[in-house]
């Protein structure tokens, strides 16, 4: 259930991911349901962010189901990815640093395997 | 590691833009990963926007690329079960009574309610289709039909099946790729939304509109679109009723190229003026906008 090498986020627990981002979303008033979940969660293994715009589609796409939540959607998303240093491809150790560095998205590191 | 393959061997969102990209249908990284998405997952699709903006479109050319057939089901208000799932054949019946009592023979209730009788609509006849692949079905403008006929839905979004109560309940074989189309008239209803993916479809930045108009008007010279692009783009920014969408555009570009349009002016606004303005309100305002705007 870790997304394969090579991927943007390289190694990390698929399912994990999923919950974390959708927490911070909810936080934010998005309303993510568990379904929701599941369905990114799958997404991101048939389809493995190589970059940002790979990896916001397909979190934009099962995460939201209103177009009134994605002001919300977006500015989580922005702050989480888009404002931080995303780690380079491919390699495992440099997305935990990352996780455990950046001072937002430590709802990440919560739960968050590593390979 | 090797592409996942799905329904029609379509393997990454880029590969959809490319296939959608052969069949003149310009789709954006959001679209093509929505469309990909929903046939890799074998979830129903929702494209919400304006009107205009290509969400009918994209469930065609989806069938064309799948090559599969397209069901196409209009939504309307008051749109009901017999419409759109399933009905019985009330004359047959009526028939095979009367049949029943010139031969004596005793009929009872279950005799009259099996699948001799049924007639397919629109969603059985996905649920029921045997050919080898899929096809796409299309749930047009949702939002003009009634909150009601939303709740029918919800078992076929679902599981994929139609429970008819006096026969049972058909399941799809292959469960067919489903796009839902709305126009945000009304909100629809959380349960629906909740068993979709969700795609909002914006009107096009001018680079990508021109570059659609290119592809779908060709006999249109590129000044033109350039200028129409940027004029369009401009009436959608004042207060019209109507805000012309991507249809509207490829109408006008084409209305303009027949009339043998080469440059745009206020006179020649004013003769296509009904092919970009829909009330008589927004007329008003589209002339005005070709006034201060200078044109020629």
């Amino acid at each position: 259930m870790v997304t394969p090498p090579g991927a943007l986020l390289a190694g990390v627990d698929r399912a994990a991911f999923a919950v974390g981002l959708g927490e911070r979303l909810r936080r934010a008033g998005v309303p993510v349901t568990f379904t929701a979940l599941g369905a990114f969660t799958e997404a991101l293994g048939v389809a493995p962010p190589r970059d940002l715009p790979s990896l916001y589609w397909p979190a934009r796409v099962t995460l939201v189901d209103d177009v009134a939540h994605l002001p919300a959607f977006d500015s989580v998303f922005d702050a989480v990815f888009r404002d931080s240093v995303l780690p380079v491809v491919g390699c495992p150790d440099c997305v935990a640093d990352w996780l455990v560095s950046v001072e937002v998205p430590l709802w990440l590191v919560e739960g968050t395997v590593v390979a | 590691m090797p592409p996942v393959s799905s329904p029609g061997g379509l393997t990454s969102a880029d590969d959809v833009r490319d296939r959608f990209d052969a069949h003149n249908y310009l789709a954006d990284t959001g679209t093509a990963t929505a469309v990909f998405l929903s046939l890799q997952l074998g979830l129903p699709l929702l494209l919400e926007g304006e009107p205009g903006v290509g969400k009918t479109a994209a469930a065609k050319v989806l069938a064309q690329v799948l090559d599969v057939p397209l069901i196409r089901l209009q939504c309307y208000e008051g749109l009901s079960v017999g419409e759109a799932l399933y009905d019985w054949n009330y004359q047959r019946q009526l028939l095979a009574i009367r049949l029943a009592e010139a031969s004596h023979e005793k009929l009872s209730e279950a005799d009259l309610f099996t699948e001799e009788f049924l007639l397919e609509r629109p969603i059985l006849a996905c649920v029921r289709h045997t050919g080898p692949r899929p096809p796409v079905l299309l749930i047009d403008e949702i939002d003009r039909a009634d909150d009601e006929f939303e709740a029918l839905l919800l078992e076929f979004l679902g599981e994929a099946s139609v429970t008819v109560p006096e026969l049972g309940t058909f399941t799809a074989g292959h469960p067919p790729v489903v796009v839902l189309t709305s126009n945000r008239s009304r909100d629809l209803h959380d349960a629906l939304r909740r068993r979709c993916l969700y795609h909002w479809l914006e009107f096009p930045d001018p680079a990508r509109a021109a570059a659609i108009l290119r592809r779908t008007v060709p006999q249109a010279n590129l000044a033109l679109i350039e200028s129409a692009t940027r004029f369009v783009g401009h009436v959608r920014t004042l207060d019209v009723d109507k805000p012309p969408g991507v249809a509207e555009a490829i109408n006008w570009v084409a209305a303009l190229s027949v009339l043998g349009v080469t440059e745009l002016g206020r006179a020649e606004v004013l003769s296509t003026l009904g092919v970009l303005a829909k009330t008589p309100d927004d007329r008003d305002t589209v002339l005005a906008a070709a006034d201060s705007y200078g044109l020629p």
